[in-house]
């Protein structure tokens, strides 16, 4: 897909985003609407010159990198596995489980070195969060 | 003069220096951790300062303050994770230099610019304190409202080379920055009925989200990523930055550092203002403004000594008249009352040495985070090495956990993580993301103050001309949209057909 492709699918679904604020904002009791119709009505114009300005002559931009599907896929699932599991079995299992998924799956490292860096990193947050900031992190399994 | 130097004696002591040292080891840790901020890392200290005598407590906020607004710019230029907003445009300079193996040349840069800012801050607070502060309160809505349009156009041209796509940016930021209850009238504006809503989009997770969480999918989505560009040899810059960098500087450091001391006294307006205002004018003043966004050490400099010049700046009206200019000056005023220290002109006569010992320290507190950073980049520079598959977790983890430590709401993480998939396309794509987060910090008090001036003038639009002060500021902002117009078409006239 193209930059201009892209850039054309962009302003296409913000405009009708902001033109959705923008008919709010008039409908908003008092002067609540004045700003949101300003900004609504700045990115509309945005949106606007965004796809007036794919139809232009002019030599096509770079495309972006292409995008290792499989790669983002994995990542995703693992930021989403951390948050999950992070909230049911608690901060300290979801952490080193993530960072050991991530290291082995994605940095390819060798398992002795991979659960090394997991444990102590973990250890780190747990220092610097718990002890040192007591921040109440999700306890999971692992609250009496 | 004696006040001075029995303040001297009070910040020499051993116990003072021990404080100081810790003060700045912590303060320069908090800022390069996203999340943790320079208003968290002062309010973190409080409790620690109640059983400490007054002057140890000053010393104590003080350098935890400044090398806190400095440690930001390390994680920014390495990993273009900015801890705090205040470092969001030294990482567009600063990251592509690490990336080209001279992240130790950024990072001394950045040291250097901030000791020069810091100092300059705190000698315009010794000296011209109290007139400055007066200079502030001339400030009314129609100035703030200036202000706010010229910090936004100022952040649109330099941002990106496609204005259009800032704008929207920009504008999308606007938007948000109008969700929650509408102070003026009580109104709910797109909260959907979330509770979580009604007090705004919260600024942080987005921040963390747009800069540290995106930046964690672009080290690990693809395959052998890494900071370092495949061309760059790894460290091959210098260890420091060359003399002759220094002094073509210079002048730029200067400059910034003005910008950051006259921001800073305004209440409100914030250091990534002043930042992203003296990376405009240094760019604008530059020889060669198109390697601005690329590696440029003169943007890393602009950008460092403005922000830390603001810590000065700041101070000023908090302790000449008791009105606080950001959220840690706010937490600071907190931490002198518990000491019986009420702001305001007393503290220069009733609790004069104290004061002194205070902005004494504050000079030292940049000269000791200077050291120490000076001595810490060439160790600090090799996380540039790491690969990307290896720092991405890290960086993800500490966003997660930093996130959730700001207020122990999830849903700031999950928000967080939203706006860091949105980050990484928008990289993608070349949306650039710092006008989004710029304006959701000015969004607020661009509204406020365009909606008091309003009320105050009737809706006459013509208020924001009426007033010297704003007058001036509107022809800064004809300046800034002119400037790069012109510039535009005078290189049009001069390439060759």
């Amino acid at each position: 897909m193209t930059l201009d492709t892209i850039d054309r699918g962009v302003a296409l679904l913000l405009g009708a985003l902001c033109a959705a604020v923008v008919v709010t904002g008039l409908g908003m009791r008092g002067d609540a609407g004045v700003f949101p119709v300003i900004a609504g009505t700045l990115g509309g114009l945005a949106c606007l010159g965004i796809a007036l300005g794919t139809l232009r002559r002019r030599a096509p931009d770079a495309p972006p990198p292409p995008l290792a599907y499989q790669r983002f896929a994995v990542w995703c699932l693992c930021v989403l596995g951390l948050l999950l599991l992070m909230l049911s079995a608690g901060t300290f299992i979801a952490l080193p489980l993530f960072v050991l998924a991530s290291l082995r799956w994605l940095g390819q490292l060798r398992w002795p070195l991979a659960l090394t860096v997991s444990v102590a990193f973990s250890a780190l947050i747990y220092v610097v969060f718990v002890y040192l900031l007591s921040v109440p992190l999700p306890g999971g399994w692992l609250t009496p | 003069m004696d006040v001075l130097l029995l303040a001297l004696g009070n910040v020499l002591t051993p116990m003072a220096l021990l404080t100081l040292l810790l003060g700045t080891l912590a303060g320069m840790t908090i800022g390069s951790l996203p999340g943790l901020s320079s208003t968290m890392g002062v309010a973190l200290c409080i409790p620690i300062t109640f059983n400490m005598p007054p002057d140890l407590a000053l010393i104590l906020l003080g350098a935890v303050y400044v090398s806190s607004v400095y440690g930001g710019s390390v994680t920014a230029i390495l990993l273009r994770t900015p801890g705090t907003d205040a470092s969001i445009a030294t990482a567009l300079d600063g990251y592509p230099l690490a990336a080209a193996g001279r992240g130790s040349e950024a990072l001394g840069m950045a040291t250097l610019a901030s000791l020069f800012g810091g100092l300059f801050s705190v000698v315009v607070l010794i000296a011209i304190a109290p007139p400055l502060s007066t200079v502030a309160l001339a400030f009314g809505p129609q100035e703030y409202t200036v202000l706010a349009i010229f910090g936004l156009v100022t952040i649109v041209s330099v941002a990106s080379d496609r204005p259009l796509k800032g704008v929207l940016s920009a504008a999308v930021g606007l938007v948000l920055a109008t969700v929650g209850l509408d102070t003026f009238t009580g109104m709910q504006r797109f909260t959907f009925g979330h509770s979580e809503l009604f007090d705004g989009v919260p600024l942080l997770p987005v921040l963390i989200g747009l800069f540290s969480v995106s930046q964690a999918f672009n080290l690990c989505v693809p395959a052998g990523g890494g900071v370092l560009s495949g061309t760059a040899q790894p460290l091959q810059g210098r260890r420091l930055p060359a003399w002759l960098d220094i002094r073509r500087c210079l002048r730029t450091m200067l400059r910034s550092s003005v910008i950051g001391s006259v921001v800073g006294i305004l209440p409100g307006a914030g250091t990534s203002i002043a930042s992203f205002i003296s990376y405009s004018e240094a760019r604008r003043h530059s020889s060669t403004p198109e390697r601005f966004g690329k590696g440029e050490l003169e943007g890393v400099a602009a950008s460092e000594s403005a922000n830390n010049a603001v810590t000065g700046g700041t101070l000023i009206p908090t302790l000449t008249l008791g009105i606080p200019g950001n959220a840690v000056t706010a937490v600071f005023i907190g931490g002198l009352t518990i000491h019986g220290m009420i702001p305001g002109p007393s503290l220069f006569t009733q609790h004069a040495e104290t004061t002194y010992t205070l902005i004494l320290s504050l000079l030292l507190a940049n000269l000791l985070f200077a050291l120490v950073g000076l001595w810490l980049c060439r160790y600090l520079v090799v996380v540039t090495k790491v690969p990307g598959a290896v720092l991405g977790p890290m960086i993800l983890v500490f966003s997660v956990i930093g996130t959730f430590a700001l207020r122990n709401e999830i849903v700031d993480v999950w928000l967080a993580l939203a706006f860091g998939v949105v980050g990484f396309f928008m990289e993608r794509w070349r949306y650039p993301a710092a006008p989004l987060v710029i304006a959701l910090i000015l969004g607020p008090i661009l509204e406020v103050n365009f909606r008091r001036s309003m009320q105050i003038a009737h809706w006459d639009l013509t208020t924001f001309f009426t007033r010297p002060l704003s007058l001036g500021l509107c022809l800064l902002v004809v300046l800034a949209l002119a400037y790069p117009l012109w510039n535009r078409w005078r290189q049009r006239r001069h390439a060759p057909t």
